[in-house]
C-alpha cells in the first residue's frame, strides 16, 4: 500500500454564530488556508470528499451543493454522512490504492442556522420504539452517563476536571469557541436538563469549517510543507439499536481503535502515543473513550485525570485543543478539527499549548447520540 | 443605515410512516391484544431480543419464529430525571429509565413512575402500566410507563 501524508490544513475559528458568511463561503475560506498551507495550486487537486448530513444542512441531497467551494468543479467528488475522520480514511484509501495523488477532505458546521436542534436530534431516534415516547435525545446521553458512572466509579471532581482542563486548554487555542476557567464550584452549580448530566459538561455547538489536503508519498516528499503521515485508521458501529447496544462501554471506539492501532503497528498504546484528541461531547465520554482504547485501565481514567496525566504537561495529553467542550461541537467537522490540532502539534507549531516531543497523535471521533459509531485515526511524524 | 441582509428563513413539513415489520407487528400485537411482551430469541447466541426481531444481529440467523415471552417485570439499570420535552423546552420533571425485562437480554427505554415518596433507582424492580385495552393502538406508548413494584 502506498504511504499517505497530510500536507495542508485549514480551519476557521469556531464561533457560536457566523451570521455574515454562508457555509459555502466558510468552506471556501478554509480551503484557501489549506491550499496555501500545502503550497499547492487548486488546479492540481484530483478528488474531493465532503462530510455532511442533509438534515443539519437544511437541504435534501446536500451532495448536490458541494464541489464549487473546494475548487473541484468537474472533478471526482462525493459526500459521506459521517464524521470527518471517516472522510479522511476514505481519502487516504483513494491515494493508497493508487487512484489519486492529491485528495481533499472537507467538513463544516453551520449549527447556528438550525432552529430546532432538539427536534432534529429527536428525529434520529428510532421511530417505532423510542421517538413515540416523547423523550429527548439528550436523555439518552444522560442514561449513558449514568451507566458509565456506575461502571467506572467516576467522581464529580474528575468530571469537573475534564471540563476545567479542556475549556482551560481552549484559552491558548485561537480556533476555540468556548475557552473558560471552570472551577469545581461552577461545575456543582451548573443546571441539569437530564440528570446526571450537568449542562456545563455538555459541549455546545459552534460554526466553522475545516479542510485537509492529503498526498501520496512521492508528492508529499516533493512538497515544501512538512508532511504528517497517516499511520492507521479504523471505524466501527456497534449496532443501530439502543436496546442491544452496550451502555457503559464505548465498544465502537475499541473496535475502531483496534483496526487503526494494528495498521499503525502500535503494540502498547500507553507507551507509543504522544497525545490524543478524543471526543468529549460530554465530559464522561473522554474518560470512557480513553478506557475503550487502552490508554488507561478500566475504572482508572478518572483517577489518572485527577493526577494530571491528561494535562498538556502530563504523561499523555488529551484534548490540548480544548476538545469539543472548549472548541465547540462541530457536527460532521468534529474529527477534522481534531486532525487540525494533531497536525499542528506534530509540526511543533502549537505555541503555548505545544505538547513536548510530540511524535504520534491519535484522534477518536464519536458520531453522537443516539449512535454507537466512531472512528479512529493515527498520525505520526514518520510514515510508521 | 439600512439593516444588513444576512439570511432567509425556510421550513418544510416532514411526514413519514414507519413500517412495523413482521417482528415489530408481533410485539405490538401482543401488547395491544394481551398486554404481554413477546420477543424473539436466538438459540445460537443464547440471546433474547425485545422488541422482537426477524434476525439476530450477532450471528445473522433468522429468529422470527422463535418467540419468547419476557417480563412483564424487570429491573431498572439506569435512571435520568428529565426537565425538558423532546423539543428541548422546559417541562415538569419526569423520570426515564433503562429496563432489563426478566428473560430478555436487551434493554428497554421507557418512562418510570415513582411511587409515593420513592425515587426510582438502579436495581429497583419495576412493572408495566398499560393503557386500558380499548385505548391501545399498537404502539410502544400502549405501555404508559413502568412503576416501582
Ligand atoms: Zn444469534
Amino acid at each position: 500500500m502506498r504511504k499517505v501524508a497530510i500536507i495542508g490544513i485549514g480551519a476557521l475559528k469556531a464561533r457560536p454564530k457566523s451570521p455574515e458568511l454562508s457555509y459555502k463561503e466558510m468552506t471556501y475560506q478554509a480551503a484557501k488556508l489549506a491550499y496555501q498551507d500545502a503550497g499547492i495550486d487548486p488546479q492540481e487537486l484530483q478528488s474531493f470528499v465532503t462530510l455532511a448530513e442533509d438534515i443539519h444542512e437544511g437541504t435534501s441531497i446536500f451532495d448536490e451543493y458541494t464541489p464549487d467551494q473546494l475548487g473541484s468543479a468537474q472533478k471526482p467528488m462525493h459526500t459521506i454522512t459521517h464524521d470527518g475522520l471517516v472522510g479522511l480514511a476514505d481519502a487516504a484509501m483513494q491515494i493508497a490504492s493508487g487512484l489519486f495523488d492529491l485528495v481533499v477532505v472537507e467538513a463544516h458546521s453551520k449549527a447556528s442556522n438550525i432552529k430546532n436542534k432538539a427536534d432534529i436530534e429527536a428525529y434520529a431516534l428510532d421511530p417505532n420504539w423510542v421517538r413515540p415516547l416523547g423523550i429527548p435525545a439528550h436523555a439518552l446521553a444522560a442514561l449513558e452517563a449514568a451507566c458509565y458512572i456506575k461502571e467506572s466509579g467516576v467522581t464529580e471532581e474528575a468530571l469537573a476536571e475534564v471540563v476545567s482542563k479542556n475549556k482551560g486548554n481552549a484559552k491558548s487555542n485561537h480556533l476555540a469557541a468556548y475557552p473558560k476557567s471552570v472551577t469545581l464550584k461552577d461545575f456543582r452549580g451548573s443546571t441539569s436538563r437530564c440528570s446526571p448530566l450537568r449542562d456545563i459538561e455538555t459541549a455546545h455547538h459552534a460554526d466553522g469549517a475545516c479542510v485537509i489536503v492529503l498526498a501520496g508519498e512521492e508528492r508529499a516528499k516533493a512538497n515544501g510543507a512538512i508532511p504528517v503521515w497517516i499511520q492507521g485508521f479504523g471505524w466501527a458501529t456497534e449496532t443501530s439499536a439502543i436496546d442491544s447496544k452496550t451502555w457503559d462501554k464505548a465498544v465502537y471506539a475499541t473496535a475502531a481503535a483496534k483496526k487503526a492501532f494494528r495498521m499503525a503497528g502500535i503494540a502498547d498504546p500507553q507507551k507509543e502515543i504522544s497525545l490524543l484528541e478524543i471526543d468529549d461531547t460530554y465530559a464522561f465520554k473522554e474518560l470512557q473513550h480513553l478506557e475503550a482504547i487502552w490508554i488507561f485501565e478500566r475504572q482508572s481514567a478518572w483517577k489518572k485525570t485527577l493526577e494530571g496525566a491528561t494535562a498538556i504537561k502530563g504523561k499523555i495529553p488529551v484534548n490540548a485543543s480544548g476538545g469539543c467542550l472548549g472548541m465547540g461541537e462541530m457536527l460532521e467537522a468534529k474529527g477534522l478539527y481534531q486532525v487540525h490540532e494533531l497536525v499542528t502539534q506534530l509540526r511543533g507549531k502549537a505555541g503555548k499549548r505545544q505538547v513536548e516531543n510530540a511524535k504520534r497523535g491519535v484522534a477518536l471521533a464519536w458520531r453522537g447520540v443516539p449512535t454507537s459509531s466512531g472512528a479512529c485515526l493515527v498520525l505520526g511524524r514518520q510514515p510508521q | 443605515m439600512p439593516a444588513a441582509i444576512t439570511r432567509v428563513k425556510g421550513k418544510i413539513p416532514i411526514e413519514n410512516s414507519y413500517t412495523s415489520g413482521l417482528a415489530g407487528e408481533k410485539t405490538l400485537k401482543a401488547i395491544k391484544e394481551h398486554g404481554e411482551f413477546i420477543g424473539t430469541s436466538c438459540p445460537t447466541c443464547n440471546w433474547t431480543y425485545f422488541p422482537a426481531r426477524m434476525f439476530c444481529e450477532r450471528c445473522f440467523s433468522r429468529i422470527l419464529e422463535n418467540d419468547k415471552s419476557v417480563g412483564p417485570e424487570g429491573t431498572l439499570e439506569a435512571v435520568s430525571l428529565v426537565n425538558i420535552d423532546q423539543s428541548g423546552k422546559k417541562t415538569k420533571p419526569y423520570y426515564v429509565g433503562l429496563i432489563k425485562l426478566d428473560k430478555a437480554d436487551t434493554k428497554l427505554l421507557h418512562h418510570i413512575k415513582g411511587a409515593k415518596g420513592l425515587v426510582p433507582r438502579p436495581g429497583a424492580r419495576v412493572r408495566p402500566v398499560f393503557n386500558s385495552p380499548d385505548k391501545r393502538r399498537g404502539s410502544i406508548t400502549d405501555i404508559l410507563a413502568f412503576e416501582l413494584v
